[in-house]
């Protein structure tokens, strides 16, 4: 065990200990293998740690290389590296696994004698964290090797930049899930991170107290410039009943919202009276380079048309290019085809609260009995109103007068009463006997007469001024309307009837 | 009164409403408004008379030789029957201002909503309230302060007895998922935003309220979770000297969804009457798997205010049962909606041969391919006391990420009118279409014909006519809640 593990160390210091790959030749090992027994013979400062004696010198090589017995070389031992992004020490290893040799590590086993090479990741993990299944996976702890990347400074922004993506990064998922993760153990996301990485995405970086344990690395900002941030939608804004839910949560935890979302996002629907509390927690505007999600209305269409989308949002895809969100242009509905027929329930209740996403005006477009902005009724329904008059499919003195509008117009198009002496052929299908029937319809139909008579009409008879005949049913509660208001009363009876 | 004149009304108040914001330092103000305009025929039912000796028959109640019926009196000359008269038209202009402030100090706004109106072409139809020309739909100072909300000012109190409009003031204190709300003020009518002795009622109703009504209400509103909510809504319209009540009334509607179901209740009491309005008990599935049902109770029994007479006829309500049932698979383009309700009024104990009962059925399918496009087709059928309908559509609409939308609908109509004579098919063609020309300004119109054919040798007026409407919608000045580009 030790000797793989000084093997480990010998090999992880080299790639430290050498400056950039590409600019020196390495020294050919494999070519020297039967001139050096040892290892120590040459990088006799590893074990003690002694950086000045961890190479040989140069001047050692022209030993032989002199030019008579082997031409010379311009060899230079690597020049020392500080910070990298390892925290590995030697001697330390040394101490700890005496009896570890250094091919341990830095050969395979069954390379022949100098055919070494850098310490593979993979064997630091197998006695450190021997449970892990792979360097780069999830349970496995960066900093048992690693310092977090803005104190590496030695290494240069291609470096960092190339650095490995651990395999669970991609998997579908992650972005929205790495949150908990990263506050349990932001130390391991700034092995390979610094804030830059994060306010790709997050709007609230700079406010975010997890984010900010991070340091700002400027190799970082160069290597995430240009790439466009990722919104998936998380799993729980997919229900259908997120519409409904989000505001509990964003009540309670509106810095979870604050990752993507910026109080904007919420103004796109939340322009009522509701919800401002919860808008106030949110962020009024992005800090960081990234847009965001952003949300538009969806094109407003006639509600009462199925054929036309329901009011919704959408995530905007105008983000400024480069970037280029993904995931985006997704249609949520908020209210379902035909809500404008069905929301009353629900507003008179509270299920949904309109006054979250609704001026009171809105409600006014239709209930203050004119069509203004929106379409409620369908294009004929002058022709077709009738039969969902008499059976309430629709409540019409929800939105209208019955007298100033639906009488109004009945008068004018020829139908109402214009006076109470008025008869007509017409009208009750012509049949002489609707006389008798007239009461069954009028207390079935009471709100669809007053559309064309006038209360003095049914006075003619039944008051005391006309023919006296008693319109009241058997249930009539005399006593109670008359102290609701007994001036009802009057209108037809010369005096109180229950006055003593 | 001009368009002119309604234009610069509708105009200066919104100017001066905008230059007290201006004054008083508010550091937003926007003004957004509609412009709608419609164009409106109507094919009159005027009455003509006739010769008694040109009719065969005897009698009071005869018909003409072109089916349609008179009524003669007895021993007179003449006799009266209603035909068609001409087509007169209406093109009414809306013009609807809302100008909302803040920034004077925190949690304080102010917003008003004003209406114009009038109409083109005076051909002897008036559309309703074309006349009014102009109203003050609410203007009201708010004050929003942690858990309370004050407001002062014309305003809306909605609920479950419905839309109530007044001149008063309102409070609201939330606690967690508890919200209580109280008001009082100047009622105004329901549905005409006038005072209850406004001269519009004068025009058209001989006996009308002689005194203004004040508004009191309350409600408590207890949402213990996301998905749980209750609201118990309790309202009176009394007269100005106290002597009475115009009204008197109660609501409480709940909802919940749980075990994977849907449960809605709605009452309305009123007091007056001593009787239920409303009572709505309804349970539907919630979202599980392709296909989705609801099933509803409900009893109706028509509302009164106490300036008329008519709750002292002792209107009698009806009991209805209602099922649906939609079927729309996950990511399937296609869905599927059935509806049918049947309901039987109770016994008026008056008159007799009269229908009591009465149901409807009807369906849609909706194909949407994409969030561009979706077409839908319906059919419904409404059989009952009074009149009677059987109603076909069809239609299409396509609508561009970029806000245009463009649609269209054919309709057919059968009309029975038990009280009226004019059966016939209406078959209509209507086209629709919307253009966002910038993010402050929209344009939508429609126009559809419809066209009256009298059936089964009925005898009726000719509803043929032509409709038409155009709408602006546009703001200026920052608008808080637009989702703008940061």
């Amino acid at each position: 065990m030790m000797r793989r593990l000084i093997a480990i160390a010998a090999l992880a210091l080299l790639p430290a200990a050498l400056p950039a790959q590409g600019t020196r030749e390495p020294f050919p090992h494999a070519r020297h293998a039967k001139l050096f027994p040892t290892c120590t013979g040459c990088h006799a400062g590893v074990p003690a740690g002694d950086a000045s004696r961890t190479f040989p010198s140069a001047a050692s090589c022209a030993n032989c290389h002199d030019g008579m017995i082997q031409p010379p070389v311009t060899w230079q031992p690597p020049a020392r590296r500080a910070n990298g992004l390892l925290t590995y020490s030697h001697p330390v290893h040394v101490q700890k696994a005496k009896d570890v040799a250094c091919t341990a590590c830095h050969a395979s086993a069954s390379a022949a004698w100098m055919m070494v090479a850098k310490a593979a990741p993979d064997q630091c993990v197998a006695c450190h964290t021997p449970k892990v299944s792979a360097h780069l996976a999830d349970d496995n702890k960066c900093t048992t090797c690693h310092r977090s990347l803005t104190t590496a400074t030695a290494l240069s922004a291609e470096r960092v930049a190339a650095l490995p993506k651990p395999p669970s990064h991609g998997a579908s998922g992650f972005a929205s899930a790495h949150g908990a993760a990263a506050k349990a153990s932001m130390a391991t996301c700034a092995t390979c991170h610094a804030r830059e990485s994060c306010a790709r995405c997050h709007v609230d970086a700079s406010r975010s107290p997890v984010i900010q344990t991070l340091g700002s690395d400027a190799r970082v900002a160069r290597a995430v410039a240009g790439k466009g941030p990722v919104y998936p939608a998380p799993a729980d804004h997919k229900s259908a009943e997120f519409i409904l839910q989000h505001g509990a949560t964003a009540r309670f935890v509106s810095a979870n919202c604050a990752t993507c979302h910026t109080r904007n996002s919420c103004e796109t629907c939340h322009v009522g009276d509701g919800a401002k509390d919860v808008l106030k927690a949110m962020p009024a505007g992005r800090d960081a380079s990234a847009p965001g999600v952003q949300l538009r209305r969806a094109p407003r269409a006639d509600p009462v048309n199925p054929a036309s989308p329901a009011v919704g949002i959408v995530n905007a895809a105008w983000v400024p290019q480069p970037h280029q969100v993904k995931d985006s242009t997704r249609l949520v509905r908020v209210h379902g085809a035909g809500y404008a027929k069905a929301h009353g329930r629900a507003a008179a209740s509270g299920e949904m609260q309109c006054a979250g996403c609704h001026a009171q005006k809105f409600c006014a477009d239709c209930h203050g009995a004119e069509k203004a902005t929106r379409r409620y009724h369908p294009g004929n329904f002058v022709a077709t109103h009738a039969p969902q008059a008499y059976g309430r499919e629709t409540n019409c003195s929800g939105c209208h007068n019955a007298q100033a509008f639906c009488r109004d117009c009945h008068a004018q198009a020829g139908l109402a009463v214009k006076n109470n002496s008025q008869r007509s052929a017409t009208y009750h299908n012509a049949r002489p006997q609707w006389l008798l029937q007239h009461g069954r319809a009028a207390r079935q139909d009471l709100a669809t007469c007053a559309t064309c008579h006038q209360q003095t009409y049914c006075m003619q008879c039944h008051s005391q001024l006309g023919s006296r005949i008693n319109p009241h049913g058997p249930g009539f509660d005399a006593a109670r309307m008359s102290a609701k208001n007994s001036q009802t009363c009057l209108v037809c009876h010369f005096k109180n009837p229950l006055a003593k | 009164m001009t368009i002119h004149r309604v234009a610069a009304l509708t105009w200066r108040a919104a100017c001066v409403v905008a230059a007290i914001a201006g004054a008083a330092g508010a550091q937003g103000v926007r003004i957004s408004g509609t412009t709608s305009m419609q164009f409106v025929e109507l094919r009159t039912l005027v009455r003509d008379s006739i010769k008694s000796s040109a009719l065969p028959g005897t009698g009071d109640w005869r018909t003409t030789t072109s089916g349609v019926p008179a009524l003669c009196a007895t021993d007179a000359i003449w006799c009266t029957f209603e035909r068609s008269g001409p087509t007169v038209s209406a093109a009414p202009l809306l013009q609807d201002l809302s100008v909302s402030g803040w920034g004077w100090m925190e949690g304080l706004s102010f917003r008003a909503d004003v209406r114009g109106r009038t109409q083109f072409g005076s051909d002897g139809f008036t559309y309703p309230r074309a006349n009014d020309h102009f109203n003050v739909l609410d203007a009201y100072a708010e004050l929003e302060r942690g858990a309370w909300r004050g407001r002062l000012g014309r305003q809306w109190a909605t609920g479950g007895l419905g839309v109530y409009n007044y001149d008063g003031a309102n409070a609201v204190y939330r606690y967690e998922g508890l919200t209580v709300e109280g008001w009082a003020g100047r009622a105004l009518l329901a549905g005409l935003n006038e005072p209850y002795t406004t001269s519009l009622l004068n025009a058209i109703e001989t006996i009308t309220p002689q005194q203004d009504g004040y508004i009191a209400g309350g409600r408590a509103r207890y949402r213990p979770d996301p998905l749980t909510s209750a609201s118990l809504l309790y309202q009176r319209v009394f007269l100005a000297d106290h002597s009475g009540l115009y009204s008197e009334r109660a609501s409480l509607d709940g909802s919940m969804r749980r075990y994977g179901a849907q449960w809605d209740m709605g009452l309305v009491y009123d007091f007056a009457t001593d009787d239920w309005n409303e009572a709505r008990f309804r349970v539907g599935t919630a979202g599980l798997g392709p296909v989705a049902g609801s099933i509803e109770y409900r009893r109706s029994r028509p509302f009164f205010e106490l300036w008329t007479i008519w709750g002292a006829f002792s209107p009698v309500g009806f009991d209805e049962g209602r099922a649906t049932v939609d079927w729309r698979p996950k990511g399937s383009p296609l869905g599927v909606s059935l509806r049918g309700a049947y309901r039987r009024h109770d016994d008026p104990q008056a008159g007799f041969e009269l229908r009591t009962n009465g149901w409807r059925a009807g369906g849609d399918v909706m194909w949407t391919p994409s969030d561009e496009f979706a077409a839908t087709g319906s059919y419904d059928v409404d059989i009952g006391s009074g009149a009677s309908s059987e109603d076909v559509r069809i239609g299409a609409r396509w609508t561009r990420p970029s806000g245009l939308s463009l649609g269209g609908e054919l309709s057919a109509t059968q009309n029975i009118y038990e009280f009226r004579i004019g059966t016939g098919r209406i078959f209509g063609a209507l086209a629709s279409a919307s253009i966002p020309v910038n993010a402050d300004l929209r344009v939508s119109a429609d126009a559809g014909i419809y066209q009256h054919a009298l059936t089964n040798g009925a005898a009726g007026p000719d509803w043929t006519q032509k409709r038409a409407s155009l709408r602006l919608e546009w703001t200026l000045g920052r608008d808080p809640g637009a989702g703008r580009a940061p």
